[in-house]
Order: structure tokens, then sequence, then C-alpha cells
């Protein structure tokens, strides 16, 4: 017998859900592009960049990016994130389903990244984190 | 009448394995996976990333890294192209390729030890 298995929801969708969801009126917006940043202040973007996964778990890597017009605003909203994140186990519905975080494990705690010659700074973050199907 | 035998069960020789962790033998696996990272980084990397692809090097004995209060020997990967940075990271104008995390991230999966 063949099982057809549910796809795993896109882990970034997952993490705007959380963030809409546990920090509202914080973001000015949220996406996986990088044109709309500046416009959008505080904005937090999010990018899986690798992983693995089976029929029940995924574990997926996942850059996390604070962009804000201050410093002291994106550092302490990256590193409030973070420790959000790792006050793991979270839950939320994406849809009409729940997704549950298992694990997250912070592979490159919050770090500042040069955000071309403007005045706007960048604070990246990388994540692990497992999800059920 | 015999002495009776005495044990004194396993001990932990924690000096001598955290030699071992800075040891050159500790460190042959991370050169190996530091090598393997930029062969697949320079595959991967896109025809428009021109000579950041070729920049990248593995540094053999860089300083010993700290994790968790323990030093152990390991090898970095760097670039010293002045376009890395943005190809790694992304800008305004050129979205993150991000080709060494992502290749860092394959060669982490394939030993087991994801990201």
């Amino acid at each position: 017998m063949t099982n057809i298995l549910r796809p795993y929801d896109d882990l970034t969708d997952v993490l705007f859900a959380l963030a809409a969801r546990d920090f509202p009126d914080v973001y000015g917006g949220m996406g996986t592009e990088m044109n709309d940043v500046e416009a959008n202040l505080l904005y937090l973007r999010a990018e899986v960049i690798g992983g693995s996964g089976g029929r029940l778990n995924r574990t997926s890597l996942l850059d996390v990016e604070h962009f804000a017009d201050r410093y002291s605003t994106g550092k302490m909203q990256a590193e409030a994130f973070s420790a959000y994140l790792l006050g793991y186990p979270r839950s939320v519905k994406v849809g009409e389903r729940l997704v549950v975080l298992d694990e997250v494990v912070e592979t490159r705690p919050p770090v500042e990244l040069p955000w071309d010659d403007s005045p706007i700074r960048r604070f990246a973050a990388t994540y692990q984190i497992s999800v059920r199907r | 009448m015999a002495k009776l035998e005495t044990r004194t069960g396993y001990k932990p020789d924690h000096e001598s394995f955290g030699r071992f962790l800075l040891s050159e033998q500790a460190r042959d696996p991370a050169v190996e996976a530091a090598h393997n990272i930029v062969t697949l980084a320079q595959m991967r990397a896109g025809k428009d990333t021109g000579k950041t692809a070729e920049s990248y090097k593995v540094n053999e004995n860089p300083p010993p890294v700290t994790l968790q209060g323990n030093p152990r020997a390991t090898a970095d990967v760097y670039s010293d192209d002045i376009n890395a940075t943005r190809i790694e990271f992304g800008n305004k104008r050129t979205r993150a390729q991000r080709p060494l995390g992502k290749a860092g991230a394959e060669i982490g999966e394939m030993r087991g030890q994801p990201g």
C-alpha cells in the first residue's frame, strides 16, 4: 500500500505566523525578499538554506534577518526573537493546520551584517528548526 | 587472610581528551570537511559570482574554537574577494546566494550533523 504523505509547511510561513501572533505591532513587514526591506522597517526576513527530513520530522536550516533603522532596535529585537525561538516547543496555526516546532538550535547567534551604504542595520542569525509533518 | 580487591571504576581523563581535541588527529576531519565545503560551494556558485567562487580557501590551522567551554581544533573556510559578502548575504540589488552556508549545511547533513 502506498502512503501519500501530507506536505510539510513552508517554514518561513510558520515563522511569520509566529512573529505576527506573538510580536504584534512590532514588525513593519515580513517576507523572503530583500527589495522591500527599507520601506517596511522593522523588517523580518527569513529563508530556508538547507535541511534534511523523513516521514515524520524535518530539520531545516533557516536564516533569519532583522532590519532596523537603529542598531539598538535591530539588535534588541533580533535577540528577543532568538530567545523566543529557543523557548521551544512552539505551535501556531498556518492556514487550517497546526504546526509544531519541536526543537530549535541556534547555529549562528544574531550578528550584524553590512547592508549597502545605507544607515539601515541588519542582524542575521541562523537556526536549525525541527518540525513535525 | 587475602586482601580484598579494591576497584576504582571508570575515571574519565578529561585532560588527555582535551589534548586530543586540540590534536592534528582531531583537526583532520574538520580540514577534510572544509575542503569539501569549498568544492561544493564552487560547484554550486552561480556563474555570475565571477572570481568569488574561485576565491574560497581553507585555513587549516586557525585558533581553536571553544564549544561549551572546551577548546577544539578546527578549520575555516574563507574568501578574500571583495564581492564575497554581497554574494553570500545579499543586498538591496542582489539576492543572498549563500554558497558557503548552503554547502556547509549540506556537508554537515552528510556527516550526520545538520548545520
